[in-house]
């Protein structure tokens, strides 16, 4: 019973390790996260890169996405604009 | 089973679970934020104010040129559960150069060895598409602007606010308390809001909004040289359009406010503020033009014409100006000729002309000149401190501005920037010794990163 419970923890542990494993690299490439801040793994987007997406999506327009999904986008599109301006409203001193 | 074996059975089960667990309790996590770099150097500036209105009048002519850097950071942190429903926070961080360090206070920690506590909050609020309304609602301490261009109010404000889409029609309501001071909920200065835009054609929108500020505070105000009474309540009614007319978009607005400033004003208020905007492309760049008129009042009768903006947090800055009115860029030094939009009970008529050149992909241009009086004088009026008389005349100034921008990254641009106000003849003789003030001028440098 206890091979049975250390296995399961074993099972556990390892697949909380999996992904993390996934993202190695082998021996012959380059990092080139370390590198050169590229590729990492848990990159996230700019929220201009984010924007340049959603833009790109919308253009793709009908032949890829339902009237509903677009205005979904649309939506996002006015979202991360929003979060923009906030960032770079201003302010002055206070 | 031993107790041993019965305590690593539970372990492992509940390590399971949590594990299994996870995927349904993930949030996306947003970080955003930016970082502005802002060095200058200006004879305008170095008038005794940090903040507020430019106040040549009793000073010397040969206001001295001083040079700064501000820095602001700004950092937002969005929780996210789903697409409906997120918290958003958005922190700020700014100093001067060389301005404190080991101390407690915000817009400082710029001298040398900084450790200064100045963190800011700017917004910690919740945003929900409500499941049984089908309205957005945000709640907390958020930024809301006006729908009026920034003459109204713009800024952080707590409350909350429900927003819906009809058809062509967006519509929202909300209420904010901007002050509880004293015994809570007795004190207060509230706003209730009420907005709507329709879409006539994709091309043309038409507005309405009402806001109701109520003021009961009974307590020293933020005003800057804004008559006001103890308490005071404004009803703000108006209206806006935009219109995309082929190569030329135009839009404006038309707000009328009514209401009462009580003892000791004692006075009804009955005012307005209009305006109309114009942008098109002209040649390899874009044109804009606008024109404002906020009233003003004279003083010495039951009703004031004055237009009651909210303290200074507000601006409009679709004039591109950088010292006739307020600077989009400026941080912890922010002051301008015109300063609020109420401009000391004196409204303002002006008129601003620019120009957008981009040059490059990654280099442009932008040329903008901007002309103003005041509507009313009154009391306000700086007078020369010889002869203790005030100019006849009503004109402000006149400002030629001019940037260029470069992108050195996709997200970080840097700027060069000039400006000068030809002072107008409101001004004239009104510095020490009844002497001209020397035309205000300043020539800056801007670093801007957001991500």
């Amino acid at each position: 019973m206890k091979k049975l419970a250390l296995m399961l923890m074993t099972a556990v542990a390892l697949s909380a390790a999996a992904p993390a494993m996934a993202q190695e690299m082998t021996k012959e490439e380059k990092d080139m996260c370390l590198l050169a801040s590229k590729n990492c793994a848990g990159e996230v987007d700019s929220i201009q890169k984010k924007m340049k997406k959603l833009q790109a999506e919308i253009r793709k327009g009908k032949k890829v996405y339902s009237a509903e999904e677009l205005k979904k986008l649309e939506q996002k599109l006015k979202e991360a604009n929003d979060l923009l301006d906030a960032l770079m409203k201003q302010g002055g001193g206070k | 089973m031993g107790i041993t074996k019965k305590t690593l059975m539970i372990t492992a089960s509940a390590a399971l679970t949590v594990a299994t667990a996870v995927p349904a309790l993930a949030l996306e996590n947003e970080f955003h934020g930016m970082f502005r770099l802002f060095g200058a150097v200006s004879n305008f500036n170095a008038t005794d104010n940090v903040e507020g209105f430019y106040v040549p009048q009793g000073n010397p002519k040969d206001a001295p040129t001083a040079t700064y850097i501000a820095q602001r950071a700004r950092l937002m942190y969005i929780a996210k559960a789903n697409d409906d429903l997120k918290l958003v926070t958005h922190f700020e961080i700014d100093s001067r150069w060389g301005d404190a360090a080991y101390t407690t206070k915000r817009n400082l920690g710029g001298a040398i060895g900084a450790d200064t506590v100045n963190i800011e909050t700017k917004s910690v609020y919740l945003d929900f598409n409500c499941p049984i309304t089908g309205a957005n609602v945000k709640v907390g301490m958020q930024p809301n602007d006006d729908a009026f261009k920034g003459v109204l109010f713009g800024a952080d404000m707590a409350g909350l606010l429900a927003s819906r889409s009809f058809g062509s029609l967006d519509a929202a309501a909300g209420f904010f308390r901007f002050n509880d001071s004293g015994l809570p909920g007795k004190q207060a200065r509230d706003m209730v809001a009420a907005t709507a835009k329709y879409a006539v054609t994709k091309d043309i929108k038409v507005g309405g909004a009402y806001y109701f500020i109520d003021d009961d505070r009974s307590a020293a105000n933020d005003y800057v040289n804004q008559e006001q009474g103890n308490t005071n309540t404004i009803h703000n009614v108006g209206v806006n359009a935009e219109a995309n007319l082929g190569p030329v978009t135009v839009d404006g607005f038309f707000l009328y406010q009514f209401g009462s400033l009580r003892a000791p004003a004692s006075r009804h208020v009955s005012a307005f503020a209009g305006n109309v905007g114009a942008r098109g492309k002209i040649g390899p760049g874009t044109a804009r033009t606008e024109f404002l008129y906020v009233s003003g009042d004279k003083g010495g009768s039951n009703t004031t014409n004055a237009f009651q903006s909210v303290d200074d947090e507000h601006g409009f800055y679709n004039g591109n100006m950088q010292l006739l009115f307020r600077d989009a860029y400026a941080m912890t030094i922010d002051n301008a000729v015109v300063y609020t939009s109420n401009n000391q009970d004196q409204g303002v008529i002006a008129g601003f002309l620019g120009y957008d050149l981009p040059v490059t992909s990654k280099l442009s241009t932008s040329f903008n000149a901007g002309f103003a009086a005041v509507a009313k004088e009154n009391g306000n009026k700086p007078v020369n401190p010889v002869t203790g008389q005030a100019n006849k005349s009503n004109y402000i100034g006149t400002e030629l501005n001019a940037s260029v921008d470069y992108k050195l990254f996709d997200n970080m641009t840097a700027s060069v920037r000039g400006a000068y106000v030809i002072l107008g003849d409101y001004f004239d003789g009104v510095a020490a010794g009844g002497q001209d003030p020397r035309d205000p001028y300043m020539g800056s440098v801007i670093l801007n990163y957001a991500f």
